[in-house]
């Protein structure tokens, strides 16, 4: 599985890319998606939070959603977490 | 005249234009409305209104244990002793220098003028390079220990994040595009003052660095951002010092960081002119006059009848008026003569 995720805003507003791919269980994967899906609900006022933006793709399916501090599911939360220590 | 009752039932656009005009009872109830929205939606939800009381601006300091999660466990509450860790002591009490400075120097009782209390969170999440104002409290990681360290240790970092609580209720700037770069330049300012205050510094010996304290040496750098030299703080800094490269991108909330560097310099160089306890008190009743969609130009206008203002009264030196307008003028905002 593809992903990209860029992480922008935050006190020092230094921009961070990461891409690559990635394996993942199938219930991983289904929880992912599923949790892509949902719309983040609307945040309050954050200043200086970061803005996470995450992409994945999938036999051709492309899905990607963006968040805030208030508003990232853990599931993505998690799936960010795996991919900053894997050192990608 | 317009009380604020009767500026309930005016739409939003034309609380603006009289604001714009100096109607300060417009202003405060275009900044309120917004929030007062806001704050509705959750007390629907909850079905409950309490009675607002005024507070004492009572510092909690909460260990997030790492977890990317606030209050977790509040660990020093306003008056109690020193705990065994520096980062919540630290919290503790540049948050208490910061309230205490806008206390004696404005007379404002905490971040919302009503006694608010003063949350802090520390040791959020796991190695997270940020700290961050979410509308209610402030929180802070403790940094990767490669690039960051510890963001709840820096005064101009807590000042920064304390002065988006005051910004928010007392102009609201709309958190995108020039209102939001405003927003960004107002927490600067009261960064740098605070942290020169703090330091016992006067302008000739600060550094005028924001974040210099929470960069490791191995990050390419001296600070996050410079006041004096906006652009040259690390190798990411892309802030502009001047009008002309003014950043039109859609990043950072259209770039609230960014150009936040322009007002920043022209607060530098009006500081060099007639000092920085004139400059503060000049900005921030600036920021009280300021409304929520406020630009650079709205800036430029209410700032100068603001420096004005207080020269007559003589709260501000002679020579301030001309200083600011100068200072603005150098980066490249200059009033329009209609």
């Amino acid at each position: 599985m593809k992903y990209e995720i860029f992480i922008n805003g935050g006190f020092a507003n230094i921009p961070k890319q990461y891409n690559g791919e990635i394996s993942l269980e199938s219930s991983e994967k289904k929880e992912l998606f599923q949790t892509l899906k949902v719309k983040p609900e609307a945040s309050g006022e954050i200043h200086d939070g970061f803005i996470y933006h995450v992409k994945i793709i999938e036999e051709g399916q492309e899905i990607r959603s963006v968040y805030d501090e208030h508003n990232l599911p853990s599931v993505i939360r998690t799936f960010i977490d795996t991919v900053l220590s894997k050192g990608n | 005249m317009c009380d604020k009752h009767h500026c309930l039932i005016i739409p939003p656009h034309i609380l603006e234009e009289l604001a714009k005009l100096g109607n300060t009872s417009c202003k405060k109830t275009l900044n309120d409305t917004h929030r007062i929205l806001q704050k509705r939606n959750g007390i629907l939800n909850n079905l409950l209104i309490r009675e607002v009381v005024e507070g004492d601006g009572d510092r909690f300091v909460y260990d997030c244990q790492n977890r990317n999660q606030q209050r977790v466990e509040m660990v020093r509450q306003e008056g109690g002793e020193a705990t065994d860790d520096e980062s919540v002591n630290k919290a503790y009490v540049t948050s208490g220098f910061v309230r205490d400075y806008f206390k004696n120097t404005f007379g404002l009782n905490s971040i919302d003028d009503n006694g608010l209390d003063i949350i802090s969170n520390v040791h959020y999440g796991k190695d997270y390079n940020n700290a961050f104002w979410d509308g209610d409290e402030m929180t802070y990681g403790d940094g990767d220990g490669k690039e960051f360290k510890d963001f709840a240790s820096a005064i101009d970092v807590v000042a920064h994040e304390l002065a988006h609580g005051i910004t928010q209720f007392l102009a609201n700037l709309e958190y995108q595009s020039q209102s939001g770069a405003l927003n960004e330049h107002f927490s600067d300012v009261f960064g740098t003052i605070i942290k020169q205050k703090y330091l016992n510094q006067d302008i000739s010996e600060a550094d005028w660095l924001i974040g210099d304290t929470v960069v490791t040496e191995e990050f390419p750098g001296v600070a996050i951002r410079s006041m004096k030299a906006p652009g040259t703080a690390n190798d990411f800094d892309s802030q502009p010092d001047h009008m002309d490269n003014y950043y039109s991108g859609n990043a950072d909330n259209q770039g609230v960081h960014i150009n936040s560097g322009i007002p920043n310099k022209a607060f530098y160089l009006s500081c060099l002119e007639i000092g920085i306890d004139d400059c503060a008190m000049i900005w921030f009743e600036t920021l009280k006059a300021l409304w929520r969609t406020a630009d650079f130009n709205d800036m430029l206008d209410v700032i100068l009848r603001v420096t004005e203002g207080l020269q007559n009264e003589g709260k501000v030196c002679d020579g301030a008026l001309q200083a600011v307008e100068n200072s603005f003028s150098t980066v490249g905002l200059s009033k329009v003569v209609a």
